[in-house]
């Protein structure tokens, strides 16, 4: 028999550790998030959450809808904003890569993606939270923004370096400005490139509690105003997960369900299908 | 000037992160001609070509000194596109837009400059574009197909269409039968010599043969600079330099 090398041995024990791991987390949210969430069913998707039970009783109606809009609106309104910023930076670190500016955005990028989120949550707690004097869903948003923008901008700039300068300079030769060859003729070639870091981006983002507690707040009630407190269903799951009431431990694996298997993993999947779709 | 002369290039120089590449060339290009530029490998043919489309514009660290008068303007003067418009560029590897299809690639440049008020007329002008490159025939029952799906000798003709689509004056084509078989590379030089009727052509080549057959004038560039220039039966027969014969003759 070949003789395999410990290095090697090392990475594929390590690597199925951590499939190993991963499954293994999957697994328990499944097992104990998908009964919760059939047992409740659509109430779930369109009730309040409810009050704490050792004072009030059962309650008439069980569900996480503020939880649910929250990370919605939060999310939506964070792609909003961080999509144009991380877009055009992405492009600048691409076409204008010898500039200050875009060697200065390649590094921030790149640090940005490297900082603990929770860095994001307390920059934005300062900036916006503490000068408005309350928490509110579009300081969620802004907060998550700063963690989209840095993978939006990779994803992007990697997108237009991988299209050859040839192609790009078979535009520029027809006389079209850069701007339009950049954004019009290229598009339909970088387009999966960037789908998929605003995909990665907002998967990674819809996942975060640590930016939002300390931004967002949080509401027992549906509110579709972004500039009240708002709730979310990671801050849901990071708030009721160590608590002793039973039905909130409940609720926090169904949150952890919804969030885990209805929105971030058919964000991952939708992204390696473009790729898959637009590989020549 | 004689406005005979279409292309006149002026101790035109070029360095690139400080080294020079041309080092004061001038050349006078007669309209309606197909003026060959030959040279070995890293001569600087390509950079000339794209000094006088000013692609060399977004390069930082591309200096370009001298004069290019295009029609007697100074091309440096210009609006850059309005200046690519009017000169069209073939480039040494084809470089259709891989993901559009056939006919936006054409469609493309035209539609841009805004030449066409109708979606008649762009399919008019498509289909000479694709006529004049001598691709039509193959593509004109599926113009919808990807230019990426063509082979590399159609694509080289879709380029050399979305060129002339524009209309250009001067057609720059940089060895454009570098990459494809002798079958493509035929065709293409029939379809040069046809175009010459309509726009005056500026081709780099490394194949003496190429330039013999096809151009009416040819230069020769060593090292950055012009060697020799002039139509091609004396440059053929008569050399006046002997790097030139020895190139002729393929020992350079
Ligand atoms: N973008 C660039 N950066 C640095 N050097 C360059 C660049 N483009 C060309 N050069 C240099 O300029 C010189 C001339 O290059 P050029 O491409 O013009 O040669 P050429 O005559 O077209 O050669 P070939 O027949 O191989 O295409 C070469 O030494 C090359 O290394
Ligand atoms: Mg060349």
């Amino acid at each position: 028999m070949r003789k395999v090398h410990p290095g090697i041995l090392a990475i594929y024990l390590l690597s199925f550790l951590a499939l190993g791991l991963l499954l293994w987390v999957l697994g328990a949210i499944l097992v104990n998030g998908l009964p919760v969430v059939l047992h409740y069913g659509v109430q779930l998707f369109t009730a309040n959450i409810p009050p704490p039970v050792f004072f009030f009783g059962p309650p008439p109606e069980v569900g996480l809808a503020p939880a649910i809009v929250g990370t919605l609106m939060i999310v939506f309104i964070a792609l909003l904003i961080s999509f144009p910023i991380g877009f055009l930076a992405g492009v600048l670190i691409s076409e204008f890569y010898y500039t200050r500016l875009a060697k200065a955005a390649e590094h921030v990028a790149s640090l940005l993606v490297e900082v603990p989120t929770i860095a994001a949550g307390i920059a934005i707690y300062w900036l916006i939270v503490v000068p408005t004097q309350g928490f509110s869903a579009i300081a969620g948003s802004v907060a998550l923004s700063l963690i989209m923008i840095p993978y939006i901008a990779l994803y992007t700039a990697e997108a237009y370096r991988k299209v050859p300068k040839l192609i790009k300079e078979g535009g520029l030769a027809l006389g079209i400005p850069y701007s339009k060859v950049l954004f019009k003729i290229l598009r339909g070639l970088v387009a999966p490139g960037v789908i998929t870091g605003v995909l990665i981006a907002l998967a990674k983002a819809a996942g975060e509690a640590a930016p939002l507690l300390f931004t967002a707040g949080w509401s027992n009630k549906v509110s579709l105003d972004p500039f009240q407190p708002s709730a979310s269903l990671s801050v849901l799951i990071y708030k009721f997960g160590f608590s002793s009431q039973e039905l909130w431990l409940k609720l926090s694996w169904a949150a952890s369900f919804i969030l885990v298997f209805m929105i971030i993993l058919p964000l991952i999947i939708i992204s390696k299908l473009v790729v898959r779709k637009h590989e020549f | 000037m004689s406005s005979d002369i279409i292309l006149k290039i002026e101790k035109l120089k070029v360095k690139i992160s400080g080294k020079e590449i041309l080092k004061g060339i001038d050349l006078e290009v007669p309209r309606g001609s197909i003026f060959a530029i030959m040279g070995p490998s890293g001569s600087g043919k390509s950079t000339l070509l794209r000094a006088i489309n000013r692609l060399w514009d977004l390069y930082p660290d591309v200096e370009v000194e001298g004069k290019i008068l295009l029609e007697g303007r100074d091309v440096y003067q210009m609006d850059p596109h309005e200046l690519r418009k009017m000169v069209g560029m073939v480039f040494q590897r084809p470089n259709p837009f891989p993901h559009m299809s056939i006919f936006d690639n054409v469609a493309i440049g035209p539609k841009m400059h805004k030449m066409v008020k109708s979606k008649e007329e762009l399919e008019r002008l498509v289909e000479w574009s694709l006529k004049r490159a001598y691709l039509w025939d193959e593509v004109k029952d599926d113009l919808k197909r990807k230019a990426g799906r063509l082979s590399g000798g159609q694509q080289q003709r879709l380029c050399i269409a979305r060129a002339i689509a524009l209309k250009p004056k001067v057609l720059l084509m940089d060895e454009p039968t570098s990459a494809l078989d002798v079958v493509s590379t035929k065709r293409i030089e029939e379809n040069i010599v046809e175009l010459k009727k309509e726009f005056t052509v500026l081709i780099v080549t490394h194949n003496p043969q190429q330039a013999a057959r096809i151009s009416d004038y040819v230069a020769f560039i060593y090292d950055g600079k012009v060697v020799e220039v002039g139509p091609t039966s004396e440059i053929f027969t008569r050399p006046k330099h002997e790097l030139t014969e020895k190139y002729v003759l393929g020992k350079v």
